[in-house]
């Protein structure tokens, strides 16, 4: 495909000297150097680095679009130079006139001996309103491919030799080789490993490369890595090991490359049925329906999960006998082990699975504090290893700060959601408040709510760098206590964090008035009271009569118990919490208008409330 | 002597004859910015929006003896708990002022495009034709101040208010004052004057003594949910209050939105 490309390329007719390259300094002690048609790099151990730094510049009074910038095997071609690499080269990237870029070519020879590379430039020319990115012939811009420069360099011996022991001594390995290293026949219950050798053989001291495993991705890999043993320099004369197991959880041939800076080096090994069980097919699907199949080397990991959250990783595992096996296997138990790690649904004690046949279960991971998780889980001799990790919130600590506190009943308070330090990420969630009574036999107040939705529940806000919640642009949401004893409870939950609780109490009190009439209806004397009782046990009423001139008209005291009125009222179809209004009637067989006054008390659990009022 | 007489009549209270009525405390009625009109109960700072009362209204006026409705181009009035209109009166005026204060003769209305003030009789609305220029400036509020008077207050072009009495029996004006101080739009309310301005809510009383409340919005309607509280919205922050206000109370609580 690039190289259709390529020939295109040489077909349009490119001004000559349309990009200047140099050589750069890095450190700016010399000033740029025009490139030379030919480079030299110094001497380079095979499996060592060589780098330079160019500066490509638009020298055209057109912009450029530059496509690629490579180093081919051969003269105008675009085959890949396995022993030099561009990096830093930005790729589709458009030059204006006078314009520069940097990137970096690299000599990294996989043999020894002396190495030429093609360093080469595809580009296009903005001329004549044309477009770099049409698909049309006739709008197309003009492209071109430059040959830039020969680049040479010659590979010496290297410093380090890579080998691995088997049983009749050290084996030399050449990188690239066509022949994996071999770990033969292993079974699925089983493991096998190989140590390899990294000697430093010149006479100056040599870092030891990065050593690192290229398995194919999304897939659980029957390979593993440990280089706990190497260390970062190798004096001269001095070797490390490191150790790769292969661990297959699969039957079948599994490869892989093993990677020692950027020498490469194939392996591979085949998982085989020694004993019954390692017949068995053993996958796993996680909550998006990707299926796994694991291998015995990879740890099975159930991700990162914010703690508290109690959001759970559940993997729901299938363990097959082949229909083509010949027998039942008999698993002995199912086990999972390690701190939340947990197993649901596996069959209790010893099981048979028939050829053709499965068990299923699930494992779930449920995170505990923040830190790294480790368990195993066992199907027989079959193990495989978990991982979890439980992460810390991204929002910092919370509180809750309510305007009056104690809370009361009948206000309207309002409540702030504080962080403990500036968010550094934005954030929306559900603030919701929740009432528990405190009263026998009641289960609700309507009155307590936000007065801005009339409900329970808002979305609020958390901007990056802010310190609180805010909803409508304010941080002090206003809600009503309502008129029964009990606790407000404010939860906020926000994605990826433990939700949030924070309780108020509001105390059982005294009855309250809040308003109250005295009105003469002959032949009658009407009091109304409005007011609540939050602890919805009213009922002790105390009336008492004062003529015109302020005298107490006898009898003093009227009582009036109105536990069952009250009762009634509190208990069937309450529709106003403990807010409440009263109208207590005497029928008067005298003058009324004689009547000045009444003071009423009335009376509840938590103590007594009174109110005189003049009659009208 | 009186004393006697009282002896003679409060025995009978002694008898345990007094019925203890207990209700939810009817706060009035509120027309949200959605139109919906709902029932509130509760003390102050303590509100229970009740379930939708009538789907929409383009205006009401409530007292603790009824309602007055204007919706689709009718006025209805209402009596205290029922459901069904005693009367209506077709008008094409779109944005009457309604005002019940008391009992249903209290009812009165103003129709601003044609000039007319309604009333209700205890039996029909009678319309009395006002001629037109004796009102000048938009009403906000009116109020029947005796058996056939009627106060307005409107707001002139310079934001000062003027306190119109006109006779129900001739359409003619009986007086005209500007309230000195008040901006409009005013609000009658008992025997106070209600209206906003850089202070916050201004109560004035009859005697002239004011009372400021923190409010933080000015573009202020008000309507009467009841006897002794008025409905304060702001369209510009879609905040809602209810005052209670009368001669012997004045509180100013936040209502519950409508988001129900």
């Amino acid at each position: 495909m690039k190289l259709l490309f390529l020939a295109a390329v040489f077909c349009a007719a490119i001004p000559a000297q349309t990009l200047t390259f140099y050589i750069h300094d890095t450190t700016n002690a010399t000033p740029d150097q025009a490139l030379s048609s030919t480079y030299q790099f110094a001497n380079t151990a095979e499996g060592g680095s060589t780098s330079v730094t160019l500066k490509a510049t638009n020298s055209s009074s057109s912009a450029v679009f530059i496509s690629a910038i490579y180093v081919g095997d051969a003269a105008n071609s675009s085959g890949a130079n396995p022993n030099f690499t561009v990096t830093g080269a930005g790729q589709s990237i458009t030059l204006a006139p006078q314009a520069s870029m940097y990137f970096k070519v690299n000599f990294t020879p996989a043999s020894m001996g002396a190495l030429v590379g093609y360093l080469q430039a595809a580009y296009q020319t903005q001329q004549n309103g044309c477009s770099f990115t049409s698909q049309n012939p006739a709008t197309q811009c003009p492209s071109a491919t430059d040959s830039v420069a020969t680049l040479q360099g010659t590979a010496t011996a290297p410093q380090l030799l890579l080998s691995y022991a088997t049983s009749s001594g050290n084996v030399p390995m050449q990188p690239n080789a066509g022949l994996a290293v071999n770990f033969g026949n292993v079974s699925t219950s089983a493991t096998s490993s190989i140590t390899f050798t990294l000697a430093n053989v010149s006479l100056s001291a040599a870092t030891v490369p990065s050593v690192s495993l290229q398995t194919q991705i999304y897939a659980s890999s029957a390979f593993s890595l440990d280089t706990s043993k190497l260390p970062a320099t190798l004096a001269a004369g001095a070797s490390a090991t490191f150790t790769v197991t292969f661990a297959p959880g699969q039957t079948g041939l599994v490869t892989a490359t093993l990677l020692v800076g950027t020498l490469t080096y194939p392996i591979q090994g085949t998982g085989i049925v020694l004993a019954t069980i390692d017949a068995l097919q053993i996958s796993y699907v996680d909550q998006t329906g990707v299926r796994t199949l694991p291998q015995a080397a990879t740890p099975i990991s159930f991700g990162q999960l914010v703690a508290g959250t109690n959001v759970t990783t559940v993997l729901t595992f299938t363990v097959t006998n082949p229909s083509t096996s010949y027998d039942a296997v008999d698993v002995p138990a199912v086990t999972v082990s390690g701190t939340g790690f947990s197993l649901s649904g596996a069959p209790a004690g010893p099981t048979s699975i028939a050829p053709g046949s499965y068990i299923s279960f699930k494992v779930t991971f449920t995170p505990g504090p923040s830190g790294n998780y480790t368990g195993t889980l066992a199907i027989g001799s079959r193990q495989f290893s978990l991982t979890g990790q439980s992460v810390a919130s991204p929002l910092p600590s919370m509180s809750f700060q309510v305007s009056a506190n104690p809370l009361v009943s009948q206000q309207q308070v309002n409540v702030t959601l504080q962080l403990g330090s500036a968010s550094t990420i934005p954030a929306i969630g559900q603030l919701t408040m929740q009432f528990t009574p405190s009263v026998s036999g009641v289960s609700d107040d309507p009155a307590v709510l936000f007065l801005a939705t009339s409900g329970r529940q808002l979305q609020v806000s958390v901007a990056a760098g802010a310190q609180t919640a805010i909803f409508n642009n304010q941080s002090a949401i206003a809600f009503q206590t309502g008129t029964t004893a009990g606790t407000i409870t404010f939860t906020v939950s926000f994605p990826n964090t433990a939700p949030y609780s924070q309780s108020f109490q509001i105390s059982p009190a005294q009855p309250q008035i809040t308003s109250a009439t005295a009105m003469r209806q002959a032949p009658n004397l009407v009091v109304t009271l409005n007011g609540f009782d939050n602890t919805y046990s009213a009922g002790k009423l105390s009336f008492t009569f004062y003529d015109t001139s302020g005298h107490a008209i006898t009898p003093n005291g009227i009582a009036v118990d109105a536990t069952s009125n009250f009762h009634q009222y509190f208990f069937t179809n309450n529709q106003a919490g403990g807010a409440f209004a009263l109208q207590a009637s005497f029928p008067v067989a005298g003058d009324a208008t004689q009547v000045g006054s009444v003071a009423v008390t009335l009376t509840n659990s938590a103590g007594t409330a009174s109110t005189t009022q003049n009659f009208q | 002597m009186k004393r006697s007489c009282l002896r003679l009549a409060l025995p009978l209270l002694l008898a345990g004859s007094i019925p203890a009525q207990l209700s939810a405390p009817r706060i009035g009625v509120v027309r949200y910015a959605n139109h919906t009109v709902r029932v509130v109960y509760g003390v102050p700072s303590n509100f229970v929006i009740a379930d939708q009362m009538l789907d929409s209204a383009d205006a009401i006026s409530f007292s603790n003896s009824g309602g007055l409705v204007a919706k689709d181009g009718k006025i209805q009035i209402f009596a205290s708990g029922q459901s069904t209109a005693l009367s209506e009166y077709t008008s094409a005026d779109s944005a009457p002022v309604l005002n019940l204060d008391g009992e249903l003769t209290t009812a009165v209305a103003w129709l601003p495009a044609s000039h007319v003030l309604l009333h209700w009789t205890g039996q029909s609305f009678a319309a009395t034709n006002v001629i037109p220029g004796v009102i000048t400036g938009a009403v906000s509020s009116l109020r029947l101040s005796g058996p056939d008077k009627v106060e307005l207050l409107a707001t002139q072009s310079g934001g000062e208010v003027l306190k119109v009495s006109i006779s129900l029996q001739t359409g003619n004006p009986i007086s005209s004052d500007v309230l000195p101080g008040v901006q409009g739009p005013a609000f009658l309310q008992s025997n106070f004057v209600v209206f906003h301005d850089d202070q916050g809510l201004e109560i004035e009383s009859a005697n002239g003594l004011r009372h400021t409340l923190p409010m933080p919005a000015a573009d202020l309607a008000a309507e009467r949910m009841s006897n002794d509280w008025l409905h304060i919205s702001s369209a510009s922050t879609k905040q809602d209050w209810a005052l209670h206000l009368s001669n012997t109370a004045l509180d100013l609580s936040a209502l519950p939105g409508s988001a129900r």
